[in-house]
């Protein structure tokens, strides 16, 4: 029985060896199932120079980097508003270490006084299916945070729930809303002063108009006139400048458009701003309209104003020698309109600043030159309302500026604002007009732009218009025999007063009309009814009221 | 061997008879939530089934991943119970209770 040991020996060397290869296989499946339960987040590698762990960067580990990176607060509490966990971003909002967030009342960091509202949201976002408000925290240093929390009841594993808080920062939005209340405010108060700055200019500028007049007055005082007028009207103009730059802070410009030949506006606003520069050759003035068609859908008053600002700006700003270079020419659909000078230009660091309203480009330049810095601020804006845009380039400080100016022309034309088509309000109300009788109106206005404009509009409500500029033409329309149904009249005349006018008109030849006036208040609209007019409108005249009174003569006409 | 055998067929009444210490270790990997669960879970099932007679051992092989080699860790976690003998391998989170049961041969296996 010599091989008997040896097989003894040899089923039990197999048993032990069945049994520990069945631990191992266990230990291998366990592996394999734990691996697959997701049990296990790192493994360890056997790698050249020694062992080596690697975790495993799970699913939920982007959502806890998520959580972790966000700047809102992430808070989880029990039903009662134990706080169980709440990531970085919770802590920083309330200056506390992470630990020291983490297993309190959640109450600790609520103000004392909303601690009633707190438990309300606690109770409706456990039971309500979420709840949310805006509540006060206290952080460490002792500062109140406003901060807006939202709560969820969220189903963590199968029956187990955790409510869950998020938490936002108000502080900036806070912010945010009282510096847009200061801005009202602001706007509010500008738009207030500039009307009460410019009220008691209104009388000066009428007794001025009335010395200049006057022949009584010995000539030696017609500089002075000459001077107080010239000044008036730039304080004047820089309220008007400040009142528009309200409008537009506001969204309250308006513009009256038409179709409008901008190569007279701007020949007009050359005219008047460039006109001492051309007479006296200080400086050089080259123009080049060469665009084929200036002819735009566009307020002419308003971009004459643009025009002037632009051109008064160059001038300004060139010295003596230097040349003011104004061009156009067509882009596509475009009109561009260009106002190029030698003069100081402008840094490349402050050309983006240059329109921001009171910018004035370089220190000092306001106590060089005056002014608001408001000029390229309503400029642009009134070219942006207009669908266009305007530019600047400058080299440089000292290298001179380019201002650029494009607006839609032609088919852009019809495109924009409201130009009279089918079924516009303009065309609908000129086919409502024409069931009135038309009108014979007599429009009594020095001012061309304006005269115009009222015309055309008068023109397109199907009125006839008889258009004059000076008392003595009216006076003359009047005697002329042909029936006038209707005055329309400013009452700053180049040879008299619009009032005096009406009394004329109503006495002689017993005509209605109402009266437009660059003056509205109380004292003005009570001599223009004293005066015989109907009606006084201020200028800008609401067009709206304007074709009312329009409609409501032709109406009783009828 | 035979020895091994005897005790891996011992029932859990028959163990919880003697006051033999359990020496277990616990492999983690730094605080990994499914360490962080593990030490956990393994906490309260000794507190539930091995009262006063237990010993834990955290191992982080993030710090030192050269003790995997004795006890040939592979997945983390991994809880190996050194004592009673023979060596046990439980790998996961313990968060299945029944199985760290069987796994530690509290229960036996069906």
């Amino acid at each position: 029985m010599d091989t008997l040991p040896t097989l003894t020996k040899t089923t039990v060397e197999l048993a032990t060896e069945i049994q520990s290869l069945q631990a191992k296989l266990r230990e291998a499946e366990e592996t394999l199932r734990a691996i697959r339960e997701g049990e296990v987040d790192a493994l360890v590698v056997s790698e050249h120079r020694g062992e080596k762990v690697y975790t495993l960067k799970s699913a939920d580990r982007s959502y806890r980097l998520m959580i972790e990176g966000m700047r809102q607060g992430a808070v989880s509490l029990t039903a009662d508003g134990h706080v169980l966990y709440c990531n970085h971003g919770f802590a920083e909002l309330l200056k506390l270490p992470l630990d020291q967030v983490i297993d309190s009342q959640i109450g600790r960091f609520v103000a004392p006084e909303l601690h009633p509202l707190l438990a309300a949201l606690l109770r409706e976002g456990w039971t309500g299916g979420g709840s949310q408000g805006e509540a006060v925290l206290l952080a460490a240093d002792g500062s109140r945070v406003p901060a807006f929390l939202a709560f969820n009841a969220l189903a963590v594993e199968e029956s187990v729930y955790s409510l869950l808080l998020v938490v936002t920062d108000l502080t900036e939005q806070k912010r945010i809303e009282e510096l847009s209340l200061l801005n009202v405010a602001k706007d509010q108060f500008l738009a207030n002063l500039s009307h009460e700055l410019r009220t008691p200019l209104a009388p000066v500028m009428a007794v001025i108009a009335r010395l200049e007049s006057d022949d009584r007055l010995p000539p030696e005082v017609n500089d002075d006139l000459a001077m107080i007028h010239r000044n008036v009207e730039l304080e004047a103009r820089l309220i008007d400048d400040l009142l528009d730059a309200t409008r537009i802070a506001r969204g309250t410009l308006e513009l009256q458009c038409r179709v409008t030949d901008l190569g007279q506006v701007l020949a007009q606003a050359i005219d008047t701003c460039c006109a001492q520069e051309v007479a006296s050759g200080r400086r050089r003035v080259v123009q080049e309209l060469t665009a084929p068609d200036h002819r735009a859908w566009a307020d002419p008053s308003r971009l004459s104003q643009v025009f002037r600002n632009l051109l008064t700006n160059a001038v300004k700003f060139t010295p003596e020698g230097g040349t003011i270079r104004i061009r156009t020419w067509s882009e596509e659909r475009l009109l561009v309109v260009e106002v190029a000078d030698t003069g100081m230009g402008i840094r490349a660091d402050l050309l983006p600043k240059i329109f921001s309203p009171f910018d004035q480009g370089e220190e000092g330049t306001a106590r060089r030159f005056g002014g608001l810095g408001l000029g390229l601020t309503i400029s642009r804006a009134i070219v942006e309302r207009h669908g266009g845009i305007l530019s600047v380039a400058s080299p440089g400080s000292g290298l001179g500026a380019t201002f650029t100016l494009r607006i839609p022309i032609g088919a852009e034309v019809t495109a924009l604002g409201e130009p009279p088509e089918p079924g516009s309000p303009l065309t609908a109300e000129a086919t409502g007009a024409a069931a009135l009788p038309a009108l014979h109106v007599l429009l009594v206005e020095d001012h061309a732009d304006t005269a115009q404009a009222m015309s055309d509009l008068l023109t397109a409500l199907g009125h006839r218009v008889t258009m004059v500029g000076t008392v003595a033409s009216a006076l003359d329309a009047a005697r002329s025999g042909e029936t006038i149904d209707f005055v329309v009249s400013d009452l700053g005349l180049p040879d008299g007063d619009g009032h005096d006018l009406m009394r004329e008109l109503a006495s002689r030849h017993g005509l209605r009309g109402i009266a437009m006036s660059g003056y509205g208040m109380e004292e003005d609209i009570r001599q223009s009814h004293e005066a015989g007019f109907e009606k006084h409108l201020t200028k800008p005249v609401d067009l709206e009221v304007f074709k009312a009174v329009i409609r409501q003569v032709a109406a009783e006409k009828k | 061997m035979s020895a091994e055998k005897e005790t891996a067929s011992l029932s859990p009444d028959a163990r919880a008879d003697g006051l033999e210490m359990w020496d277990l270790r616990l492999y983690v990997a730094g605080q990994t939530p499914r360490s962080v669960a593990a030490l956990a879970n393994l906490k309260k099932f000794c507190d539930e089934n091995l009262p006063g007679q237990y010993r834990i051992e955290v191992i982080d092989l993030v710090q030192n991943p050269k003790l995997a080699q004795s006890d040939q860790i592979l997945a983390i976690p991994t809880l190996v119970r050194r004592l009673p003998e023979p060596i046990r391998k439980i790998i996961g989170d313990l968060s299945n209770s029944e199985r760290v049961l069987v796994g530690l041969d509290l229960r036996p296996r069906s």
